[in-house]
């Protein structure tokens, strides 16, 4: 891959990874709690349009038009019904929890879809996009003008309505937002809702770009972790800003160093920049 | 405790409140009073369990034994976001306003509860003019405040809801002088709008001289009620607390 073509596919990458960092900087800056099934809500959103393309012949991307309100209502009931017992509990609880929704998970993706890797194609996702030089597969585009529009929907979101500014309370200070008249256990399952549907999307765009399998699920969620942690806890910006770091490290240690490096140079520098930046990038 | 004529004024009433902090024992059969459009001072020394009261009332911590009634209903086991609802609102010790929110979202915040959003606008104007500060700094966040005009946000933020009862838990605690009075002034005119008010606070001749009732709080339970020109009169009070030391 030629220099330039690496360094445009790295930020456009980077679009990828935030969106599936995402929900996870969401649910761990509002309700402090670290969603082990994250990577596993990603892939079973790649399977749930995977489903709908497969029985229904339609665009995966219209696809979420079902899966968004769907991953909403399973989010939502997820942690009113059970997270937020296990939180009363420990946050221990909510870890071994939601662990075994992560086994349970990848064994249902097997039971249901096997064990082979499957992707979201459609006949543009093959195609890609010629800028003088650089050769641009589509879906890397398509990831980062995804990534662009659900975050920019979610701070507008956070912004300007009543039930994002109670999150944001929720978030800064739980005590403070109960005596605003904010249920602050209402507003943990309406952000984990978020959190999910976002995985809807993010499962889209994963499975349109890259094929996945029923374990698919942990390495996404390592990475997520790493952007997360990178870009600073609760921040929408910083979650964007080190998906890109991330994808732009991996894509150029794979140009220079080969791509087994690609992993091992994208934590290098996470805890490079995390050594410098103790709280991430855009942490407060 | 009241007879059937008044029954109608009482807006609030606690009854043999018991609550504890594991083995701890912190209020031990608290009973107390608040008429509609009354100003209620709570005052005692450090320690007596004056917030540790307001908490209780505000729903933050659970009660062993003992009812709290609001408007003639019962909201003993009511969660505290349910309360705000029902109209009451306390501003904390501490203020804790929401740092990285600026200004207007804080007070905005505060007309969270369905009944307070058609009238937002309104109450934002109140709370505008009551403070004119907080309307010049609506932009900034509220961590760049001063702690007078953070008491001031925290105030603020608790009338967007429009609250029937507003609970103030040590307001002046920290504040300059000047500040603690341009706050009584503001408390005037909240009670003036028709809004009764019950707070807590260390400095009892000051809150005495700006209640209608009082109460006195030592170790857990009450020591002393009444009118407060009459509490200010007390020989108990004058020595305990306007003598050498206001502490205990």
């Amino acid at each position: 891959m030629e220099l330039g073509t690496a360094f445009v596919m790295g930020i456009l990458l980077g679009g990828l990874y935030g969106l599936v960092a995402l929900g996870l900087s969401l649910i761990f800056g509002v309700v402090r709690e670290m969603n082990l099934a994250h990577g596993d809500f990603v892939v079973l959103g790649s399977y749930f349009a995977y489903t709908i393309v497969t029985a229904c012949g339609i665009d995966p991307i219209l696809s979420l038009a079902l899966g968004v309100p769907v991953f909403l209502v399973i989010g939502y009931v997820l942690q009113r019904f059970l997270l937020n017992y296990a939180c009363r509990i420990s946050h221990d609880t909510v870890l071994l929890v939601t662990f075994g929704i992560s086994v349970v998970l990848q064994n249902v993706f097997h039971i249901t879809w096997g064990p082979l890797s499957r992707n979201l194609t459609t006949p543009y996702t093959l195609s890609g996009l010629a800028f003088g030089r650089f050769h641009i597969p589509l879906p890397y585009l398509l990831d980062f003008l995804a990534a662009a529009l659900f975050m920019t929907a979610l701070y507008l979101f956070l912004k300007h309505t009543y039930l994002g500014r109670a999150i944001r309370a929720v978030a800064q200070e739980p005590t403070a937002a109960q005596l605003v008249g904010v249920n602050v256990e209402r507003v943990h399952a309406i952000t984990f809702g978020i959190a999910t549907a976002l995985c809807a999307v993010a499962g889209v765009f994963l499975g349109m770009t890259f094929s996945f399998t029923p374990s698919t699920g942990p390495a996404f969620l390592i990475m997520a972790f790493g952007v997360v942690v990178l870009g600073g806890l609760g921040s929408i910006v910083g979650t964007l800003i080190a998906g890109i770091l991330f994808g732009l490290v991996q894509t150029l240690s794979g140009h220079f160093f080969g791509v087994v490096t690609q992993t091992l140079a994208s934590y290098v520098m996470a805890l490079v920049v995390l050594s410098i930046f103790p709280k991430g990038l855009f942490g407060k | 405790m009241t007879n059937p004529t008044e029954k109608d004024e009482v807006l609030l009433s606690v009854e043999d409140l018991e609550v504890s902090y594991g083995p701890f024992k912190v209020l031990m059969g608290v009973s107390l009073v608040v008429k509609k459009g009354e100003v209620v001072a709570v005052v005692g020394a450090n320690g007596a369990g004056k917030s540790t009261l307001l908490n209780t009332i505000a729903g933050l911590l659970p009660i062993r034994r003992g009812k709290i009634i609001f408007e003639g209903k019962e909201i003993t086991r009511a969660p505290a976001y349910a309360r705000v609802h029902m109209g009451i609102a306390l501003v904390p010790e501490g203020r804790r306003i929401f740092p990285e929110l600026n200004v207007l979202e804080n007070l905005l915040l505060g007309s969270y509860p369905k009944h307070a959003r058609d009238d937002s606008k309104e109450n934002l104007r109140r709370v505008f003019d009551l403070f004119p500060i907080l309307e010049k700094r609506q932009k900034q966040s509220a961590k760049t405040l001063s702690g007078g005009e953070q008491q001031m946000l925290a105030i603020g933020r608790a009338l967007m809801s429009k609250p029937k009862l507003l609970l103030l838990d040590e307001m002046s605690l920290g504040l300059a002088p000047l500040v603690v009075d341009s706050l009584y002034a503001a408390i005037e005119k909240i009670r003036l709008e028709g809004t009764t008010i019950l707070f807590v606070e260390q400095n009892v001749r000051k809150s005495l001289s700006h209640s209608d009732r009082g109460y006195l709080m030592k170790g857990g339970k009450i020591a002393l009620c009444g009118p407060s020109r009459d509490l200010l009169r007390e020989r108990s009070i004058r020595q305990a607390y306007f003598g050498i030391s206001e502490g205990k």
